[in-house]
C-alpha cells in the first residue's frame, strides 16, 4: 500500500494529462488510502478535487508543486488548517512579488511561514536532486540541511519512480544523504496521469506549454511514459532496494487532514456607525426604502420585510447587503447607471434597499427562490453598471474595504474544439494556415464532438475534409476536452473578505492589472466567501447616452419615469419591429411578439422567458400563446395550481412555479424545492430527478393527492427540464426591455445613435442596425472631419457616425482631431494634416471612407493628394500642384467601389446598401426586396436577395435541425428559415468560413402580422474567395 | 565521447536485463547494469516503447543497449 504524494492534474495547466476523475478512480482501483494534489502554483482544482477524492473513498492531501527564485521546484503539503492558510500566502507571495505569469517563492517568503505545512525535495527540478545530477553534492547536502531547518520534522527526501537515465543513481544519492541527515525518504512518481496510454496527451499538451513541436527536443519533454499512477506492485518492484519508502508515503497521509475545509462563512464585514449593529442598520435602511417606494408601509409590507429579513439575518447575511446596497447607493451619486438582476429581484428587501427595480410583493415573487434556511446556497446578488463605469464601482469596494480584502474571481478557460485544434495542430506540426482554417469550421463545438460534427453538420460533411489526416489530431482532442487551458477572470464577479483573503484562497495577478482568486465562482462559494457580481452591461451604457442626448431637447425626460403602459410602445413590440430593444431583438423574439401581442408588461416578462432552450424543447409556446388568446382554455390537473399558473395561463414557465408548485401540492420543504430546481437546471441527472420524481408523487400522496395525479403534475415539470427563467430575472429584464423599447419608439434617433456608441452589444451588426434605422426615417451619415465627435451623435433626424469608427482611428486621434479642429472645421485635407499631425494608415482610412467628403468628394483626388503631401512633394497653389492634384481628371470610385471601401475600414456600406448597387441586376433576375416580401400573399413563392446576418441552429421541439438567419437588404430585414433538408444540401453557405451574399428562393409564410420566408433553394451571389473589396 | 551504431545484436538476458551480448564477433558479458531506462520515442509516428540498458561489460567498456516491444535488442551505442 502507497499513497502518491506528488500528483498533477489538469488544474497544472496543459501539464496534467488526466482529469481528476480518471486520477481519483486509478488511485482507488490500486487500493491507495488516500491521494495528494499537487498542482503548480496553483490551488484552482482543490476543492474539485476534495469532492472527488472523497466519492471514490481516498483521503484528500492538499498541497502544491511551488517555483522558487533560482527555477527549483519544491513540494508543498498542507497539514491542517494553519497549513493552508499559509499555503495561500506563500502561492500569493510567489505571484504578486514576482512577474504576472511567473511566480516564484523567495527564501524569505518561507520565513515564519510553514507552520502546518510538510514539504518534499520534488522531482529532478527540485534543489536537491538537481544539485546531485549535477555532481554537486555538497551543495545538495547544504540544501537538505537548509530545508530541513525550514520545515523541522516534516521535510523528506523524495525518491523518483519513473526510469529516467540517471534515476538509479540519483535515488542512490538521496537514499545516503536521507540516511547521513537522519532524514525520512518517500517514493513518488510525480503523477501528471492515470494510466500510461495516456502519455501522448502530456507529451502533446507539453509542446503547448512550450510553444514547441512534436519534432522539437525540448528539457520539459518527458522521455518514457513512466509518471503515471503506478500500481502497489509496480511501486514495491521501484522500492525494492529502498525499504520503507512506501510505507512512510502512508504515515504522510496520517499527518495530514482533508483540505481545504467548506461550508464555512466568511461574511464581508461591513463599517457600521458607531453603537448600531448591522441588523439594526439593515431595518432601518429597508424601512426608509419601503417608505419611499409605497408611501405607507402596510401590514402585508411589513409581513413580508419582516419574513425576509428575519431568514437574512438568521443566516448571518445582513452585512452582505448592507455592501451591496453601499455599492448601489455610491453608484446612484456617482450617476452610474445601474439595475438589480437575478434571483436577487425575488427580495423585497433588495426592492427596498434600491438593489433591484423589481416589486416582488407586488409580482408576488417568491423569496425562497433567492434564500431560504434550509437551501445550502449562499446569496448572489447581481447588478449590471453602466460598462464604461463598472470598474469605478470595483475601484471603490477596494478602496472601502481594503485591496486585500476584495479580489476577482478566476475562471476556467478550457479546451473545446477550435481551441484544441489549434493548439494541439501547431504541435503536431501542421501549417498555421491550415490549422487556422480547420479551426475556424469548428465554432460552438467540444472537443470531443469533432467527429460526430463531422458527421452530423453539413458544412462539415460537405466541406471536403481529408479525416484520415487529421485522425491523430482529433482523437488527442477528444483526450483534452474540458481541460482547462489557462485562467481567465470572470467578468464581473467579486468576493469581499472578512480578513486579508490571502489567507483563505490563493492569489494572483490578472491581465487586467487586478488580483484574482485561484478559484472560480463555485470553488469561492465552498470555502465560504460570498461573491456578488459587479457586471458591465452596455445596454445601460447606451440607455445613458440616449438620456443624455434627449435631455438636450427634452430637458424634463426622466427615464425612471417611463409609463411602463405606453400603448405606442406596445403597438411598436407587436409589430415585431425591436431591433435594437434589450431581450426582444433576436428573430425568435420577434416572431414571437408579433403573435403574442403583448398589453402590459407581464406579457414582455413571460417573453423573456418564452424564448430559452427550455420553454422551447418543453413545447410551452404554442400553448401559452393559445390560452393567452383565448383558443385554449388553461387546465389545471389541481385546483391549487391554478393561483400558480394563472399568471403564465396554465404553462409552467419559471422556477418559481416549480418551487410552488412542489411545496403547495407535495409540501416539499424550500430546501427539496430547491433540489429538484437545481436537478432541472445545472444538474440535469435523471437519477436524481427519479428519485425526486418518486419523493414528489409519495409526499403528494400523503397529503391526499391521487397517485396519477401527482404523477402527471412531476411529470409536466420534468417536460420543462433544461433551463427554464427564474422569475424575478425575467421581470428585472422585462422592465430595462419595455423601457429600451420607449426609447427606440419615441427617440429613434438618440436611442440608435447611443446604440451604434456603445458596439459592440445587442443582437446585430452596426450594419444591420442602420438598416433599421433607414426604415425607420432615422438616417446614419458616415464619419466626417468637421462634423463627427467622439460618439456618435444625432444631427437633425439622422445620426452622425463618431471618427472611432474608422480603422486605424483610435481614441488618442480622434481627441487629437477634435481639439485641433478649428472653429469652422478643416479647410483642406493639407490643413487636416497640418494641424493634427495623424499619420499612418487613419489618414487614407478617413479619406476612402468619405470622411473628408465635405472638402472635397473625389475620393480617389484626394488620396493622390495624400500620397504627394506624404511624400513631402509639394504644396497647394503651387503650379505643380496644380497640374497634378487639382489638374486630376481620372474617375472617382465607383459606388460599388466606395461601399466596399467603406464596408472594410468602417464595418458599415454608408453611400448605399450592397443591395442597392445589385438591385438593377437582381430586378432583371426576379428578386424582390425584402420590404417587397410583406406586401406578398403566404404561399406565394419568390426570390429575394441579401447579406445573411447571424444564422443559427438553435434546439427545436422535434430534435431535428432547422436553421433561421436575417437576411438584410436596402429596404429591411427578412426572417428566414431553412428545414432540416434543405439545410443538409445549403448548410455550408450560412456556417462556412465566409458568409457571402445569397439568394433565396422560398415560400413566403405568415406569422401574426410579418412575412418571414421558408427557403427551398440558396446560393451565393459572389464567388468564394473573392475581396469583397476588390469587387 | 560516444558513438552512435544502431546496430541489432544478440543478446543474452537475465533476470533483470542483458547478461552478455555478440558484438563483433565476440560475447561480451556485462559486468554490471549501470542505468536502465525507458524511452517512449516517436509515439506520433507509431514507434513504441524502448527499454535501454547502459552496461558495463567485464573488459571495460560501456555499452548501451535496447530492447523494444517485439523483444529485439539493438545495440545503440559505444562509449570510448
Amino acid at each position: 500500500m502507497y499513497v502518491p504524494l506528488h500528483v498533477h492534474s489538469p488544474f497544472s495547466f496543459l501539464d496534467g494529462a488526466a482529469s481528476l476523475r480518471d486520477l481519483m478512480e486509478r488511485a482507488a482501483h490500486c487500493n491507495c488510502p488516500a491521494i495528494a494534489l499537487t498542482d503548480h502554483n496553483n490551488l484552482c482544482g482543490a476543492v474539485a478535487f476534495r469532492r472527488e477524492a472523497e466519492r471514490w473513498g481516498l483521503k484528500p492531501l492538499l498541497g502544491c508543486e511551488i517555483d522558487l527564485e533560482g527555477g527549483h521546484h519544491l513540494v508543498l503539503l498542507a497539514m491542517d488548517e494553519e497549513g493552508y492558510a499559509n499555503l495561500c500566502r506563500l502561492l500569493t507571495r510567489a505571484h504578486l512579488d514576482s512577474p504576472r505569469r511567473q511566480p516564484r517563492l523567495r527564501p524569505e517568503h518561507l520565513q515564519g511561514a510553514t507552520e502546518g505545512l510538510l514539504a518534499l525535495s520534488g522531482c529532478r527540478k527540485g534543489e536537491i536532486p538537481s544539485r546531485i545530477l549535477s555532481g554537486d553534492l555538497r551543495g545538495a547536502l547544504e540544501a537538505a540541511r537548509r530545508y530541513q531547518s525550514a520545515f523541522p520534522g516534516r521535510f523528506y527526501l523524495e525518491l523518483e519512480g519513473c526510469y529516467l537515465p540517471g534515476t538509479r543513481r540519483l535515488n542512490d544519492a538521496l537514499w545516503e544523504l536521507a540516511k547521513f541527515l537522519r532524514l525520512p525518504a518517500v517514493m513518488t512518481t510525480n503523477v501528471h496521469y492515470a494510466f500510461p496510454s495516456q502519455f501522448p496527451v502530456h507529451d502533446i499538451l507539453t509542446c503547448v506549454r512550450t510553444l514547441s513541436r512534436v519534432d522539437d527536443v525540448h528539457p520539459e519533454r518527458k522521455i518514457n511514459a513512466e509518471n503515471y499512477l503506478k500500481s502497489p506492485r509496480e511501486m514495491a518492484e521501484l522500492a525494492r532496494e529502498y525499504p520503507g519508502v512506501l510505507q512512510r508515503t502512508v504515515e504522510v497521509a496520517q499527518r495530514c487532514q482533508p483540505l481545504p475545509v467548506l461550508g464555512r462563512l466568511l461574511t464581508p464585514h461591513f463599517p457600521l456607525p458607531e453603537g448600531m449593529g448591522a441588523e439594526q442598520m439593515l431595518r432601518q435602511l429597508v424601512y426608509a426604502g419601503a417608505r419611499e417606494k409605497y408611501g405607507r408601509v402596510t401590514e402585508k409590507v411589513r409581513r413580508r420585510l419582516e419574513r425576509e429579513l428575519e431568514i437574512i439575518c438568521r443566516l448571518g447575511y445582513q452585512e452582505y447587503f448592507l455592501v451591496v446596497w453601499d455599492l448601489v447607493r455610491f453608484a446612484r451619486r456617482k450617476g452610474i447607471r445601474h439595475a438589480g438582476r437575478g434571483s436577487a429581484a425575488d427580495s423585497l428587501v433588495a426592492y427596498c434597499l434600491g438593489i433591484t427595480e423589481v416589486d416582488a410583493l407586488a409580482r408576488g415573487l417568491l423569496f425562497e427562490r433567492f434564500l431560504s434556511l434550509e437551501r445550502a446556497q449562499k446569496p448572489d446578488i447581481d447588478v449590471d453598471f453602466d460598462a464604461r463605469y463598472r470598474d469605478e464601482v470595483i475601484r471603490y469596494a477596494r478602496e472601502k474595504y481594503g485591496a486585500d480584502r476584495v479580489a476577482g474571481v478566476c475562471t476556467y478557460n478550457t479546451f473545446r474544439a477550435r481551441s484544441a485544434i489549434r493548439d494541439l495542430g501547431k504541435a503536431l506540426g501542421f501549417p498555421p494556415q491550415e490549422i487556422d482554417r480547420l479551426a475556424k469550421r469548428f465554432s460552438y463545438v467540444e472537443a470531443d464532438m469533432i467527429e460526430e460534427a463531422v458527421r452530423r453538420l453539413p458544412e462539415l460533411r460537405n466541406g471536403g475534409l481529408p479525416l484520415e489526416r487529421y485522425e491523430l489530431l482529433f482523437e488527442l482532442c477528444s483526450q483534452v476536452a474540458g481541460f482547462p487551458r489557462h485562467l481567465g477572470t470572470h467578468l464581473g464577479g467579486i468576493v469581499i473578505g472578512p480578513e486579508p483573503l490571502e489567507g483563505v484562497v490563493p492569489l494572483q495577478m490578472a491581465a487586467k492589472g487586478i488580483t484574482v482568486c485561484q478559484f472560480d465562482k463555485d470553488y469561492v462559494e465552498e470555502v465560504g466567501l460570498i461573491k456578488l457580481d459587479l457586471l458591465s452591461l452596455r445596454t445601460l451604457s447606451a440607455v445613458e447616452d440616449a438620456v443624455v442626448a434627449i435631455r438636450e431637447r427634452h430637458p424634463q425626460f426622466d427615464y425612471q419615469q417611463i409609463p411602463l403602459d405606453d400603448r405606442e410602445t406596445f403597438r411598436m413590440i407587436n409589430r415585431g419591429e425591436t431591433v435594437g430593444v434589450f431581450q426582444l431583438e433576436s428573430p425568435a423574439q420577434r416572431a414571437l411578439q408579433v403573435r403574442l401581442g403583448a398589453s402590459d408588461l407581464e406579457d414582455i416578462v413571460a417573453s423573456v422567458a418564452l424564448i430559452r432552450p427550455g420553454p422551447i424543447k418543453g413545447n410551452m409556446v404554442e400553448p401559452f400563446l393559445a390560452r393567452r388568446h383565448g383558443r385554449q382554455e388553461p387546465r389545471y390537473l389541481l385546483p391549487e395550481l391554478e393561483p400558480i399558473l394563472r399568471k403564465t395561463y396554465g404553462v409552467v414557465l419559471f422556477q418559481e412555479q416549480v418551487i410552488e408548485i412542489a411545496t403547495t401540492v407535495a409540501g416539499f420543504t424550500p430546501g427539496e424545492a430547491d433540489r429538484l430546481r437545481r436537478a432541472m437546471t445545472h444538474h440535469r441527472s435523471p437519477e436524481e430527478m427519479e428519485e425526486l420524481g418518486r419523493l414528489f408523487v409519495e409526499k403528494a400522496r400523503r397529503r391526499g393527492v391521487p397517485e396519477e395525479t401527482a404523477a402527471a403534475v412531476f411529470s409536466h415539470i420534468k417536460g420543462y427540464a433544461s433551463y427554464g427563467f427564474c422569475e424575478a430575472h425575467a421581470a428585472a429584464f422585462a422592465t430595462t426591455a419595455f423601457k429600451t423599447a420607449y426609447l427606440l419608439r419615441h427617440y429613434p434617433a438618440e436611442f440608435f445613435a447611443a446604440l451604434l456608441s456603445n458596439q459592440p452589444m445587442g443582437y446585430y451588426p452596426p450594419r444591420t442596425l442602420c438598416v433599421e434605422a433607414k426604415r425607420r426615417g432615422v438616417r446614419v451619415l458616415g464619419p466626417c472631419v468637421n462634423r463627427s465627435g467622439s460618439r456618435c451623435q444625432v444631427e437633425g433626424r439622422s445620426v452622425r457616425l463618431s471618427l472611432g469608427y474608422v480603422r486605424g482611428v483610435g481614441p488618442r486621434t480622434v481627441q487629437r482631431i477634435l481639439s485641433c479642429r478649428p472653429e469652422g472645421g478643416f479647410s483642406s485635407l493639407e490643413e487636416f494634416w497640418r494641424l493634427t499631425g495623424v499619420d499612418g494608415e487613419a489618414v487614407p482610412n478617413l479619406i476612402l471612407c468619405g470622411a473628408f467628403d465635405a472638402l472635397d468628394p473625389h475620393r480617389r483626388r484626394l488620396l493622390r493628394r495624400w500620397s504627394i503631401l506624404r511624400s513631402g512633394g509639394g504644396r497647394e497653389g503651387e503650379p505643380w500642384w496644380r497640374e497634378e492634384v487639382d489638374g486630376f481628371r481620372g474617375p472617382d470610385f465607383t459606388p460599388w467601389e466606395k461601399i466596399c471601401w467603406e464596408q472594410e475600414i468602417v464595418g458599415i456600406p454608408l453611400t448605399d446598401h450592397f443591395m442597392a448597387c445589385l438591385r438593377p441586376r437582381l430586378a432583371c433576375e426576379g428578386a424582390v426586396t425584402a420590404a417587397e416580401v410583406q406586401r406578398c400573399q403566404p404561399g406565394q413563392r419568390v426570390r429575394v436577395a441579401g447579406l445573411p446576418v447571424r444564422p443559427h441552429r438553435p434546439p427545436t421541439r422535434s430534435g431535428r435541425t432547422v436553421a433561421f438567419f436575417t437576411l438584410e437588404d436596402e429596404t429591411g430585414l427578412l426572417e428566414v428559415t431553412v428545414f432540416e433538408r434543405n439545410y443538409h444540401r445549403y448548410g455550408h453557405l450560412l456556417f462556412g468560413p465566409q458568409l457571402l451574399p445569397l439568394m433565396v428562393v422560398g415560400r413566403v409564410k405568415k406569422q401574426g402580422s410579418r412575412n418571414f420566408l421558408v427557403a427551398e433553394h440558396l446560393y451565393a451571389l459572389v464567388p468564394s474567395g473573392r475581396r469583397k473589396s476588390s469587387c | 565521447m560516444s558513438k552512435l551504431l544502431r546496430v541489432p545484436v544478440k543478446v543474452r538476458e537475465g533476470d533483470n536485463g542483458p547478461v552478455g551480448f555478440y558484438w563483433r564477433g565476440r560475447l561480451r558479458l556485462v559486468a554490471r547494469v549501470l542505468e536502465r531506462w525507458l524511452d517512449a520515442g516517436r509515439w506520433w509516428e507509431g514507434e513504441t516503447e524502448k527499454e535501454f540498458f547502459r552496461v558495463q561489460v567485464r573488459e571495460g567498456g560501456v555499452y548501451e543497449l535496447y530492447r523494444d516491444r517485439a523483444g529485439t535488442w539493438v545495440l545503440y551505442r559505444v562509449f570510448d
